[in-house]
């Protein structure tokens, strides 16, 4: 029997295309089971191939049959216009496969004492308010995730937060450093200010500033996307609140404890304040897309090792990511490596979703992806025609 | 309770072969999917019973299946028969169906006991796609009554998942048949298409043996044991192999490049993916260069990465048959 080689392999996918791109993931998981039945049961499972009692009495020639199409239509990337018409016409959104984790809702936190430089609340989060600065006001459309279409009242509180580094000059963490820590930060918040960029930012030592009111936009996170099991926000500066940490994001980043000592208050207080589900508490990296290649991870901070268990939330990284699962988005290996290397679970289970759905539909998954972008660019548009008018 | 056992198996023109145990281990068996009709005497009987040469008596005939009727035939200069034909049942033979049961019989045993069996049929020929489907469902329906849990696999596929494990089962598998040639490309198992042509050594023996004046059993026997690609034969038998070898080869080629020639069936698959050639056909020594050569000269828009032989060029396809049988379990 050959000898299984993961090198020989990893050159082998090297050449790769855009077209199975997305089953990057799933390749390099297979190639990591040296059993060839397990290997096969794998893919056969993973692209929902595995012949099931329900289905056990079809031949096999059968499902090849069916997957043989859907496959070339994957791989050569034809269309035919009549099936994809007839698909967007079933179109409805998935359900989750997975389903969402939930977290029990804060208890109620109230502010305790005020001050013109900062106020404090029942849990003990002290937030500065001198760098504050104004903006425009929040207010924003969301979409149905049931059905794509526009929600009929806008809405004005915040949705959700999406947690970014300020991706600035990490000195040591020294008693010796102490002057140029505040220096180096008081440069990162004066910058943040001008630009208004984030709603709050949480210091190397864990204080936490406010930026920009709650009610205001902050542009955090301007082409972006998530969706929790009613909504859909799109471009989330007006949607989310921002809240960064003066970090930058490495494979091996820990925040200190300090700052994920404020982060849990913060994030605490922000969801007790706008009873935001912590389903809609993400990183800026799971958010962020580019509609011009429709790829996801445009920016990735965040893209690893954010402590959501310490922040009192479930796992963001297995949550099925909104821009793969709902709108075709797709990613890239400069992304894989940005975020560790590896995919995240939410990732992985996104695009099996694609790929269920796409089966269900007896499309390929690219079509069904095709679809689903064309979805999104729809809604963007409605988007940017809202925010048009408004600026008129 | 015993752990449940699967049975991967090749049905070729030629050959019926099974593959049963693990896929790191398996176990090989075969039998020449032919038999011999002899007219019934007492004293050809009681040779055969003295020989131990299994037979069944069959109205007026005494039928000698498998492996037997090969050596039979050639003690009694006759020509063997063949249930199959191009791949296929062979329409010409009435009582072809009832001769691969006992021939299946003699492979796997009376009783299937419910157990898992995985075989392996052809891609559909362009010319007769209909004769697929009465094949697969022959087949299946003996295995049923057999006992058995039926399930099939394309030829080439099947190859792919014996040959192809390092690259994930991506990959274009290549059969070389006795009847026909099977060509499938695939991606992470799953196939992107497939098609059969329905030429194979069959066609090399009796064209060969037209041009050459002699039979076809000598030729396939000169084409088994002393051929092998040279350029060019004195030989007239072996010029002929030769030609026809190529014949087969470009053939296929000739298929793959005209499937390939429509935008829409080209995949998008800007990696270079292996092939791999197997069966019977493709023993000669010189076969992959030559099949190589003619592959370069057909510049496909396929990028290929390597060219291999299967391991096992006879066992692969019912190798890959058991695999697939094991992964359903």
């Amino acid at each position: 029997m050959r000898e299984f080689s993961l090198n020989r392999y990893y050159r082998f996918i090297s050449h790769f295309s855009e077209a199975v791109e997305p089953f990057l993931s799933l390749d390099l998981r297979a190639a990591q089971i040296p059993d060839s039945v397990r290997k096969l049961k794998f893919l056969r499972r993973e692209l929902s191939l595995a012949p099931v009692p329900s289905r056990a009495r079809l031949p096999w020639s059968s499902l090849i049959a069916i997957t043989a199409t859907a496959l070339a239509l994957m791989v050569t990337g034809s269309n035919s216009p009549a099936r994809a018409k007839n698909a967007t016409n079933r179109l409805t959104t998935p359900t989750p496969v997975v389903p969402r984790q939930v977290a029990p809702a804060p208890e109620s936190i109230w502010p305790v004492e005020k001050t013109p430089a900062y106020q404090v609340y029942s849990n003990g989060l002290q937030i500065r308010t001198e760098y504050l600065t104004e903006s425009a006001m929040r207010h924003y459309a969301t979409w149905s995730r049931a059905d794509l279409t526009k929600d009929a009242a806008e809405s004005t509180r915040p949705a959700g937060i999406v947690f970014h580094t300020t991706e600035s000059l990490m000195l040591p963490m020294e008693a010796g450093q102490t002057h140029s820590l505040l220096r180096t930060r008081e440069g990162v918040l004066d910058y943040i200010r001008n630009g208004h960029l984030y709603n709050y930012v949480i210091d190397r030592f864990g204080q936490v500033f406010r930026m920009v009111p709650d009610g205001e936009v902050a542009f955090h996170s301007g082409n972006s996307l998530w969706a929790d099991d009613h909504h859909i926000y799109v471009d989330l500066n007006d949607s989310f609140l921002g809240v960064a940490f003066e970090a930058r994001t490495e494979p091996s980043f820990a925040p200190d404890a300090a700052q994920i000592r404020s982060g849990r208050m913060l994030t605490d207080f922000l969801r007790s304040q706008f009873s935001i589900p912590a389903a809609n508490c993400v990183t800026h990296a799971q958010v962020s897309v580019n509609p011009s290649n429709m790829e996801i991870g445009y920016h990735t901070d965040w893209g690893a090792s954010f402590p959501f268990g310490e922040f009192g939330l479930p796992d963001g990284y297995a949550t099925a990511l909104p821009a793969v699962e709902l709108f075709g988005f797709q990613y890239n290996q400069f992304f894989l490596n940005a975020i560790g290397g590896k995919p995240w679970a939410g990732l992985l289970s996104a695009e099996g979703n694609v790929t269920r759905e796409a089966g269900a539909r007896k499309i390929s998954p690219a079509v069904y992806r095709k679809i689903l972008q064309k979805k999104y660019q729809a809604i963007r548009s409605q988007k940017h025609e809202s925010t048009d008018r408004d600026r008129t | 309770m015993n752990p449940p056992t699967a049975i991967g198996l090749d049905i070729g023109t030629s050959r019926l072969v099974t593959a049963t145990g693990t896929n790191t281990e398996p176990i090989f068996q075969s039998q020449l999917n032919a038999f011999l009709a002899l007219p019934f005497s007492r004293l050809t009987e009681m040779a055969l019973r003295r020989e131990r040469i299994a037979h069944e008596a069959q109205k007026e005939n005494l039928i000698i299946l498998g492996n037997d009727s090969d050596r039979l035939a050639n003690l009694f200069h006759l020509e063997t028969r063949r249930p199959m034909i191009r791949g296929l049942l062979n329409p010409n033979e009435s009582g072809g169906s009832s001769i691969m049961r006992q021939l299946l019989t003699t492979l796997l045993g009376q009783n299937g006991e419910g157990r898992r069996v995985c075989f392996s049929v052809p891609g559909a020929p362009s010319n007769a796609p209909h004769e697929l489907t009465y094949h697969e469902a022959t087949i299946r329906g003996i295995l049923t009554e057999m006992g058995f849990q039926a399930s099939t696999i394309n030829e080439g596929l099947a190859v792919v998942l014996a040959e192809l494990e390092d690259t994930n089962f991506t990959g274009l598998g290549v059969t070389f048949g006795g009847g026909m040639c099977n060509v499938c490309l695939a991606y992470l198992s799953m196939p992107v298409f497939s098609f059969s042509v329905s030429k194979g050594g069959d066609f090399i023996d009796e064209s060969a043996a037209g041009v050459a004046g002699e039979g076809a059993t000598r030729v396939r026997a000169i084409k088994e044991h002393s051929f092998y690609f040279n350029g060019f034969y004195a030989d007239q038998v072996k010029q002929a192999l030769t030609i026809y070898y190529d014949d087969v080869i470009g053939s296929v080629i000739n298929a793959l490049a005209e499937y390939l020639s429509k935008p829409r069936n080209v995949p998008r698959l800007d990696r270079a993916v292996p092939v791999v050639i197997s069966g019977g056909t493709s023993l000669p020594r010189g076969f992959k260069d030559r099949f190589e050569a003619l592959l370069k000269v057909a510049e496909l828009p396929l990028a290929i990465s390597e060219i291999r032989t299967a391991a096992d060029p006879l066992n692969s396809t019912a190798k890959g048959a058991l695999v697939a049988a094991l992964a359903e379990i």
